[in-house]
């Protein structure tokens, strides 16, 4: 329906009629196998930049066009971000005041200025010289040298010679970051007397301030995942990357599945099964209130044309039916209805040409070209934002045309009650995984399911993440570590007719007698009780 | 003023599809702005078990088994004999209880094959990769449909399943293993179930440590062999020394 027309400057050539793009589509193959992930950054794409201290930031990359750049805010100031498209993801940037987001050349580290560490190498070794020449002398001596510690230390604000005024001079004047750094270490009273560990944190903590580096990356599931749960964890309801991880692979989710998902934990889980699935497969994603919400978190995980159009958003009302309501359908007739906005969509004839009274006002009354440019453009966009949006009883067929193959639900209503609704809308030994932040409530549910027999293959569980830092000689875990990454109830979902085969009382007593169930036949009842009452316990 | 038209329908659909400012089109991208080449991609539901099909077979919790549903074979286990043909027909998900020969006392159920049933159910050639470090490599290496991966270190294949089925349907897994009878097994399995167009066993030492029985004191290199340069978009090593 929507293609692209070959059009000479000159004239007007009608667009490919249907025989054509049907040769097309056979010699196109898969059409995503085009449309992968680029390994450079494109006009319009989102971007995470990772600091060396573990910020994250997102940045938004756009062509400079007045009225519509996206600066992105770091440490209060802004930097532009359209210098970034065409880099290839990796790239190490460098802040600079006026130059903006710079990138360096070559296989840069996020730390700069190794010379600097290395500075602080030779200077121990320096002293290891002088220690070893000092061999001879008293022991005493030898002992009070090699032992670096922090008894001297008196925690005065006067071991830096240079002022803070001095310092703003040299960044304004725009003096490079090593520079400033090599300044601050020359002139520091104690920097001789650190250890070689301590010397590095100094220079490693200077470096950070004064020559601020970061690296571009992409958005990925991982990564947006990561940034969100370091920034603000209760607002994605605590959902830790392996969460996250676990969730994906427990409902099995892969290329032409078809999954349910509530998720009210900023549109994370979305964002990351479109692009599991990758264009193939149907995300049916039920949405509460008005519109389709979390519709800006997940642009930034920059979903092509087809893993957006694997979105369907839900409304809740069509999956979540109270009694109420329930009642009222069934009176009113909603067999056949006609799908009115279908009908209304597909009376347009792409490219659509204008109505007479637009052709007119085209015409006539716009004055300049760029003017009628720019009209005809936005018109042009927003059909074609019309003709490739479901209405809502396409959306409806899809929900009810077919059971889905797994089931997501993370959000901040009541599990147990949102399962049952939607536990019938999964196909029979389908996979579903109910994400929470708190243990009680699945617990309840954990029951609810075991008691209706419901489902097979139950797991309650959470994960226990611990992040190291890795250093030479200095690898052990963070001082911190997250103590809450949610819960998951995972399981498989039963037939409801067949998945509870249970013999009636009679055939089982039967089967019992005879056979003797598993730890084989019980004794008669009627045997003499000679045996010691002390026999019988355990 | 038709043209003006049809030039602002070709950049709107053109951005649409492609991205923004992409600029002139060649041929190729041209035919890619074609809405109707974006049809539903859905697999085909399975709702009841047929012969041949892999059904995964579970006794209690912590007990699984698989078995190819062929028609007339038995199933036995702790919990009685099995037919086959009692399971071919019924949908996935169903509860079955044993033949008569036990009064039906004793049950089954029967599931669907995922990768982590799979991974619970397989016998063990090697100590497997479990399901939670399963899920946490695939979420880290960012695999996505389409994509080529190496992974060293076959073993049983569990893993080999995972990532299998996060690269479908065009993405291709190098696995590579250096024990002959392993890698002759995994080929198998990956064949009986229909993932050998996702995965491609190599029967090679990636450390490059193995000798030629032939030649005595020859090594053989290690690496990747058989896989482009540059071609790779992740990679997975699960080896003794890595």
């Amino acid at each position: 329906m929507l293609e692209v027309s070959e059009v000479n400057d000159s004239e007007a050539i009608p667009t490919s009629c249907g025989a054509d793009a049907e040769e097309n589509a056979e010699e196109m193959g898969d059409p995503l196998l085009e449309l992968g992930p680029s390994p450079v950054v494109r006009d319009g794409d989102h971007v995470l930049l990772v600091f060396a201290d573990g910020r994250k930031i997102f940045a938004h990359c756009v062509t400079k066009v007045r009225g519509k750049s996206a600066p992105v805010k770091i440490a209060k100031r802004t930097y532009n971000t359209h210098n970034l498209i065409g880099l290839s993801y990796g790239t190490v940037l460098e802040l600079g005041r006026s130059a903006g987001l710079t990138p360096l050349e070559g296989n840069q580290d996020l730390m700069p200025d190794p010379a600097a560490i290395q500075m602080a190498d030779d200077s121990i070794d320096n002293d290891k010289k002088a220690a070893d020449a000092d061999a001879d002398a008293d022991s005493e001596d030898v002992e009070q040298k090699k032992s670096r510690d922090n008894r001297n230390l008196v925690d005065s604000n006067d071991a830096q010679a240079i002022t803070q005024s001095a310092i703003e001079q040299m960044r304004e004047k725009e003096t490079h970051g090593s520079e400033i750094v090599q300044a601050l270490i020359q002139n520091s009273a104690t920097f001789d007397s650190k250890t070689k560990f301590s010397k590095q944190k100094y220079i490693a903590r200077k470096q950070l301030k004064y020559q601020p580096r970061c690296r571009l990356t992409r958005t990925t599931m991982a990564t947006v995942c990561q940034a969100l749960y370091e920034k603000d964890a209760r607002k994605v309801l605590n959902l830790r990357s392996d969460t996250l991880a676990q969730i994906l692979c427990y409902s099995n989710v892969c290329a032409g599945s078809q999954v349910l998902v509530f998720d009210t934990a900023q549109g994370i889980v979305i964002g990351s099964l479109a692009q599991r699935l990758g264009g193939y497969g149907k995300v049916l994603s039920v949405y509460t209130g008005h519109a389709p919400a979390y519709l800006d978190l997940i642009s930034r995980y920059n979903l092509n044309f087809p893993e957006n159009q694997s979105i369907k958003w839900i409304h809740a009302s069509e999956v979540f039916k109270d009694n109420a309501t329930q009642n009222q359908l069934s009176n009113t007739e909603e067999e056949e209805e006609e799908d009115l906005e279908k009908k209304d969509r597909d009376q347009f004839n792409w490219p659509c040409p204008l109505l007479p009274h637009t052709l007119n006002y085209v015409k006539n009354e716009m004055t300049s070209d760029k003017h009628r440019d720019v009209f005809l453009y936005k018109r042009a966009q927003r059909f074609t934002r019309k003709l490739t949006r479901p209405t809502a009883m396409e959306s409806r067929q899809w929900l009810n045309g077919r059971l889905s193959d797994s089931l997501i639900i993370a959000s901040k209503y009541d599990p147990t009650s949102t399962l049952l609704q939607l536990l019938p809308r999964l196909r029979p030994s389908g996979p579903f995984v109910v994400f929470f932040e708190y243990l009680e409530p699945l617990v309840e549910c954990f029951r609810e399911l075991q008691n209706k027999k419901l489902a097979i293959n139950l797991r309650l569980t959470d994960t226990w993440m611990r992040e190291y830092q890795v250093l030479e000689n200095r690898t052990h875990p963070n001082m911190t570590m997250s103590q809450n990454g949610g819960f998951l109830l995972s399981g498989t979902k039963l037939c409801p007719v067949t998945g509870i085969n249970e013999l009636n009382d009679e055939a089982l007593k039967d089967a019992r007698e005879k056979y003797g169930g598993r730890r084989g036949k019980r004794p008669p009842k009627d045997s003499s009780s000679t045996q010691p009452a002390a026999k019988k316990s355990k | 003023m038709d043209v003006l038209v049809t030039e602002a329908a070709n950049r709107a659909a053109t951005e649409l599809i492609l991205g923004p400012n992409v600029g002139h089109l060649d041929a190729k991208q041209r035919k890619l702005v074609d809405l109707k080449l974006y049809k539903e991609r859905v697999l085909p539901s399975t709702d009841k078990i047929e012969a041949g099909s892999l059904v995964v077979i579970m006794e209690s919790f912590d007990c699984l088994d698989f078995v190819y549903a062929t028609p007339g074979d038995v199933f036995n286990n702790r919990n009685g004999h099995f037919l086959h043909d009692s399971f071919i027909g019924k949908p996935f998900g169903c509860k079955v209880r044993s033949s008569a020969k036990n009064g039906g006392l004793g049950f089954v159920y029967l599931l669907r094959p995922t990768a982590e049933l799979w991974a619970r159910s397989l016998n063990h050639r090697t100590q497997i990769v479990h399901e939670l470090d399963a899920s946490v490599v695939s979420f880290y290496l960012e695999l996505r449909p389409n994509m080529v991966v190496c992974e060293s270190g076959t073993g049983s294949g569990a893993m080999s399943h995972v990532l299998a089925r996060c690269i479908a349907p065009h993405g291709q897994l190098h696995t590579y293993e250096f024990n002959q009878d392993r890698a002759e097994s995994a080929r198998a399995e990956f064949k009986l179930n229909q993932v050998q167009h996702l995965v491609t066993v190599h029967y090679h030492d990636v450390c490059g440590k193995s000798r030629d029985d032939t030649e005595d004191t020859k090594t053989t290199k290690g690496g990747f062999v058989g896989v482009e340069k540059q071609s790779v978009d992740a990679i997975f090593l699960d080896l003794p020394e890595p």
